[in-house]
């Protein structure tokens, strides 16, 4: 809008010249009057105005119409007929060497001075340039296309009406606009000759009468018409070259004009997003098992379980043995692993789960103990936690861990003593390692399946998190004590008094440095039956309803942070697709959208991170544990990585099933967009500036990513392909069911500095 | 499927020289040669020798001066009136206001059959682009609308399919890629195929058998069969066998 | 096929004359339609042929200053719209505006300034201007995208640019541009010789309209068409020149 009123300086000077000129001249008013007197007029008596326009312009149009119709009609003709092509040719080169306007009188003389003959010089004149364009339109057509349809053996009339017709329509829009701009031209000639009505005659009448006013008043009005079908049909003519490079527009859209988005687009300004939150860079981590440090029994994998040993009858949390499997420890020496996870660095790594809470540090370099002491449930050896510390460092991750809290390190009051925490420090340190930061105790509120001691209550949960606050004040003084970490499944309630809000309620307050709680949309299929409130396929998985209990949840801990950690940041300490493990489909790219769309969701509401169950282990793995391939999921949280910075914005209210979300690039203004097209329908999103679009697709039985049509997949020796992003202008299309990430780089968003 | 024969084929053009007298010359022949129902053939040759030529010959784009060209013993004309034929060239000639799924309508439309819809989601399968079926050609990269082209050529089912060049424009790394989803694709129905190529590697990936052409006017110097068993897998190129016969061939493409 | 399509041509054109020939002896559409016999026995007559010979001098004169002023200046303002990327939007509104002026309005301005005989050439100036300016502005836009890129790379500035590559690539739109305005040119020039000119062909086809002497107002159409029909294969001949010599390099 800015635009159009800045690109028209140049009237502004002709109407200043004009004045200029009559002032200085200072001609009589019979030859020429100021702008001024014009507009006078023009205001004063519209009436006089209104029909002349309207006559001119219908006449206009319809001489318009006809020659345009004309043209193309004989265009057809002559692409049927090779002999009337030749013919016509003669007849059409002296139509169009002879000034159309020397024709009128005789056009005139043969049809009567009348309206009719008006029509028809309009149409000689814009027929010529139609059959040109139209001519030429349907010779340009696309390579080899004429040979397919002749192999296809499709008839003379079938290769006009699939091919030639529709490759012509560029051409055709602009003989329209051509034409266009012709016919006013001819109507007001036309007009003025024989003064059969209209604004033509309309000045020739008022010349006569000396009232120049008037006769420039017409004359302004006449170039604003053709003005007006100048524009109008050029616009039309872009839409047309638009629609055939290949953008979804719809046909309404072409009369509209060329900056009205298509009906179904979203337009998305990234330089206007104000703020809405803020992360931390380290926002998106991971979690390794302590199961799959020290090689104890976890989720067996669905490949291996026999047909008789899923769909439990109720829902249960973890209990039954043969949802189990003894597995090898975790390589974390793989150079693939290593490979991997560094790419996804700068992050969090948090070595917890069930078997932390009761594991027995091996001080010493002798062989492993066959058999945990008594009160242990495993046993983790130096080795094995070496091993983790110089993971976490080739690979730029900060280590959170939680301690043992079995009845091995408890004294004859129940009281928790640092009996495991000391050691594990003090070895952590010898090595150069450090532990960053550390939750007591994996899930309090679900103390039997733990190790915790029998009847655990808040009360007792308060006292032990008293005493390790107290333990690494002094031992650990700069090591963050997380906390609750509670279980969390959806809307189901899990069995047991303890509930956050208890714990933290409990006397002495647990004091957090970070506030923490783990998060499950669902229960897996090892756990819970199909139709439970629990379960979630696929489909329900991926309704806006269950996408947006994330943010519920959110909510709920938050206020009991409020209250209870005021200012502490909050992590989402365990996450994934369901709990157990994860669905079948967690493996596949259809997790992809969940995994992106809860960070984005919990980025917005200003979580410090999102710890995802797990890195390599189990169905909901970003990596295979297995091959150490990396899943769908991961080369999503590649991207995320990559693109996706602290500063969080806002994109707008959410659609259905389109869901947009935004966050700075970098601190050079650059802003990236995050959309996740879960609709069935393709989606448009018209950016503001040139963009970097990276849109991943699933393969076709959803088990790969494909990125800009290429499957992803680590290069020879572990090398993480380039990931090289489509660079458009504007104009953004998601198929249904993919995922864009678009970074605009140059956005210049101030919050983005 | 189709068997074909060409039998004295021989194809001259007139051609007006410097001095302006005309004259004709012999682009084609005298060719003989006959191909087997679901044999996928390869033509390598120099550039000019007339490749491109015998392939519109069995297209029914074109007439021998002299000699016969027959399909399943009769003109090509005919399987064109059939509409069994399909053709893919260098160029995707995808119609571009029209989408993926459009454009795989196309040849139901001409033939005035029926597309049913799991006949066009089967298609838009074989091509590999599912999520794309109302993306325009625009959209899609170069190995992707030629995928779309290949997958036309085989909508109604062809019995006999002809490229010419399919994947000469596309870059080295999609034209290896495209070459594997051919065969998979090929491996679907296996119709009579003859392939136009000027990648030696490409013709021994895909083909059974390989017909060298000499230089201008093209007559068959060597028709060598392609012994590898299908599906071929990537480590074939890495064989000795697979170098061999590529080095054999390549070889005699030299000056004859 | 060539030869065919010629064919036809020959015999499309010999079909139109007769057509012609019959429908004026038959009197078919009134009295405005002489036979073509009668419109060619013009030319014969000696006192018309001279009045024709000196109409043309005249309007072929104006036409041709015309073209001259609205081939500078069209180019000139393309060429500071294309350095002056600010002043493109509202130069590009100017151009569209000066072309929609109805020439009925501005032809009293141009009476008083350039007098009755300067009419018509500043009216043949006009569309020239506004297709030089449009097509010279394509054209320098539609240089190749690589080969800018090349002599950026290689540090050249705009005026370099514009002088070496993009000037060079402007020349076949340009061309073409100039192929239409010829037409354009005859046209202003007629249409400006009814506001009074002294002579000129738009002279006589108002007075031969007005004195109803129909074959010599046909002749003067034949005349006219001619002229143009000249003028356009001249600078086809032209144009077809310049892209081969330039080529079309989309790189």
């Amino acid at each position: 809008m800015r635009r159009l009123v800045f690109d028209l300086w140049p009237v502004a000077l002709l109407l200043l010249l004009w004045q200029a000129w009559v002032s200085a001249a200072g001609y009589n008013s019979i030859v020429l009057v100021p702008p001024g007197a014009v507009l006078s007029d023009l205001l004063h008596s519209p009436g006089a105005y209104l029909v002349p326009v309207l006559h001119t312009l219908i006449f206009a149009l319809g001489g318009l119409a006809m020659g345009m119709t004309a043209g193309l009609l004989l265009a057809l003709a002559a692409w049927l007929s090779e002999l009337l092509a030749g013919i016509t040719t003669p007849f059409a080169l002296l139509l169009s060497s002879t000034p159309v306007v020397c024709l009128i009188p005789i056009i005139a003389r043969l049809f009567g001075y009348e309206g009719r003959t008006e029509l028809i010089a309009i149409a000689v004149m814009t027929f010529f340039p139609s059959f040109v364009y139209c001519s030429a339109g349907l010779r340009q057509l696309p390579a080899m296309s004429r040979d397919v349809f002749l192999v296809l053996h499709a008839s003379r009339w079938q290769t006009l009406r699939l091919l030639a017709l529709p490759a012509a329509l560029p051409a055709l829009a602009t003989a329209l606009r051509v034409g266009a701009t012709y016919s006013v031209l001819v109507a007001l000639l036309a007009e003025y000759l024989m003064q059969t009505g209209g604004l033509g005659a309309l000045f020739a009448v008022t010349m006569q009468q000396f009232h120049l006013a008037r006769a420039l008043g017409a004359s302004v009005l006449a170039m604003a018409l053709s003005v007006l079908l100048f524009e109008a049909t050029r616009a039309i003519e872009r839409r047309v070259a638009a629609f055939y490079r290949g953008v979804f527009t719809l046909l309404l859209a072409v009369l509209v004009g060329t900056n009205v988005p298509a009906a179904g687009s979203l337009r998305i300004d990234p330089h206007a997003l104000g703020t809405v939150a803020r992360t931390e860079d380290r926002f998106q981590s991971y979690n390794v098992e302590m199961a799959e440090v020290i090689g104890a029994r976890f989720w067996k994998p669905y490949a291996h379980m026999a047909a008789g040993d899923r769909a439990a009858a109720e829902i249960q949390v973890g209990s039954d043995p043969d949802l189990f499997e003894q597995r090898s420890p975790l390589d974390l020496g793989s150079h693939r692993l290593r490979a991997l996870a560094a790419a996804l660095g700068p992050a969090y790594m948090r070595v917890s789960g069930t078997w932390a809470n009761s594991v027995y540090f091996q001080n010493d370099d002798a062989a492993p103990l066959a058999k945990p002491p008594e009160g242990f449930r495993g046993v983790l050896t130096r080795a094995q936690w070496r091993g983790v510390i110089e993971f976490a460092k080739a690979v730029d991750a900060k280590l959170v861990t939680s301690f043992t809290i079995s009845s091995g390190v408890r004294d004859a009051t129940g009281a928790w003593t640092p009996l495991e925490a000391q050691p594990l420090l003090d070895f952590t340190r010898s090595i150069g390692g450090e532990i960053f930061a550390a939750e007591l105790f994996n899930e309090p509120n679900l103390p039997s399946v733990g190790a915790g001691p029998p009847h655990y209550d808040a009360a007792w949960f308060a006292r032990d998190v008293a005493a390790f606050r107290a333990f690494m004040a002094a031992a650990a003084p700069g090591l963050r004590v997380v906390g609750p970490g509670d279980a969390g499944v959806g809307v189901v309630s899990l069995p047991g008094p303890l509930t956050p809000g208890t714990l933290l309620a409990a006397k002495p307050t647990p004091k957090f440095d970070v506030f923490s709680y783990h998060y499950y949309g669902a229960v897996s299929q090892r756990c819970a039956p199909p139709h439970s409130p629990g379960a979630a396929t696929q489909e329900q998985a991926l309704s806006d309803a269950w996408l947006s209990r994330t943010d519920q949840v959110y909510d709920h801990h938050a206020a009991l942070r409020d209250r209870f950690a005021p200012r502490a940041p909050t992590w989402i300490t365990e996450t994934a697709e369901a709990a157990c493990g994860g669905d079948p489909w967690a493996a596949t790219f259809a997790d992809s959208f969940r995994y992106l769309d809860q960070m984005a969701r919990l980025a917005k509401r200003g979580a410090g991170a999102i710890f995802h169950n797990t890195l390599a282990a189990s169905e909901y793995g970003l990596i295979d544990q297995t091959t150490l391939d990396p899943r769908p999921n991961y080369w999503a949280a590649l991207l995320w990585r990559r693109l996706m910075g602290p500063v969080v914005l806002d994109a707008g209210r959410e659609r259905p099933h389109l869901h947009i979300y935004a966050q700075c690039l970098d601190r050079s203004g650059g802003v990236s967009l995050l959309a996740l097209n879960m609709s069935g329908g393709a989606a448009l999103l018209d950016v503001s500036g040139p963009t970097e679009t990276y849109l991943l697709t699933p393969s076709s039985d959803n088990a790969a990513a494909l990125l800009n049509g290429r499957t992803l997949m680590l290069g020879a020796n572990d090398r993480i392909p380039a990931l090289a992003p489509k660079r458009r202008q504007g104009r953004v299309i998601l198929p249904p069911g993919s995922i864009g990430f678009i970074a605009v780089p140059k956005a210049e968003n101030p919050n983005c500095r | 499927m189709a068997t074909l024969t060409l039998r004295g084929v021989t194809r001259s053009f007139q051609r007006r020289t410097g001095a302006g007298v005309k004259q004709s010359f012999a682009a084609l022949g005298p060719l003989d040669i006959q191909i087997g129902e679901g044999e996928f053939v390869a033509l390598i040759g120099p550039s000019g020798c007339g490749k491109s030529t015998v392939l519109r010959l069995l297209a029914g784009l074109d007439e021998p001066t002299a000699g016969e060209v027959q399909i399943n013993g009769q003109p090509p004309r005919e399987l064109q009136a059939q509409h069994t034929l399909g053709i893919a060239f260098q160029e995707h000639a995808l119609l571009p206001w029209r989408t993926v799924v459009g454009n795989l309508r196309l040849p139901f439309e001409v033939a005035n059959l029926a597309a049913s819809d799991e006949r066009i989601i089967e298609l838009v399968t074989l091509a590999g682009l599912t999520g794309f079926e109302h993306a325009r050609p625009a959209e899609l990269s170069g190995g992707m609308r030629q995928r779309v082209a290949i997958a036309r050529a085989l909508a109604l089912r062809p019995k006999l399919l002809l490229l010419d060049e399919p994947f000469g424009a596309l870059d080295a790394v999609t034209r290896r890629r495209m070459n594997f989803e051919l065969e998979r694709i090929w491996l679907e129905s296996r119709p009579t195929t003859l392939m136009i190529t000027h990648s030696v590697e490409e013709a021994v990936l895909l083909a059974d058998r390989i017909l060298v052409f000499t230089e201008r006017p093209g007559r068959v110097r060597i028709d060598t069969a392609v012994p590898f068993a299908r599906p071929r897998p990537a480590a074939l190129m890495r064989t000795a066998e697979f170098h061999r016969l590529a080095d054999e061939l390549t070889a005699s493409l030299g000056p004859a | 096929m060539k030869v065919r399509s010629l064919g036809y041509t020959v015999v499309g054109s010999v079909l139109l004359m007769c057509a012609w020939e019959i429908a004026g002896r038959g009197g078919v559409l009134g009295r405005t339609f002489p036979a073509l016999s009668q419109v060619l026995d013009v030319f014969a007559q000696g006192p018309r042929r001279a009045l024709l010979l000196r109409s043309s001098a005249a309007t072929l004169g104006s036409a041709a200053l015309g073209y001259a002023t609205g081939m500078c200046l069209g180019i000139a303002v393309a060429v500071l719209a294309h350095l002056v990327p600010l002043l493109r939007g509202g130069l590009d509104r100017m151009a569209v505006l000066v072309n929609a002026l109805p020439v009925i309005a501005i032809a009293p301005v141009l009476i008083i300034t350039a007098g009755r005989e300067g009419t018509p050439a500043a009216l043949a100036a006009i569309p020239v201007f506004f297709l030089l300016y449009t097509s010279t502005g394509a054209g320098l836009r539609g240089a190749s995208r690589r080969l800018e890129l090349v002599l950026t790379t290689l540090g050249a500035s705009r005026w370099q640019r514009l002088r070496k590559l993009q000037a060079v690539a402007a020349v076949p739109s340009m061309l073409s541009g100039m192929k239409i305005a010829a037409g354009s040119a005859m046209i202003g020039a007629i249409v400006g010789e009814w506001f009074g000119a002294p002579s000129g062909l738009g002279v006589v086809v108002l007075n031969s309209m007005q004195n109803f002497q129909m074959p010599l107002l046909w002749a003067t159409v034949i005349v006219i068409a001619a002229i143009t029909l000249a003028a356009y294969a001249v600078l086809t001949l032209g144009e077809r020149l310049a892209r081969r010599r330039i080529g079309t390099c989309d790189g």
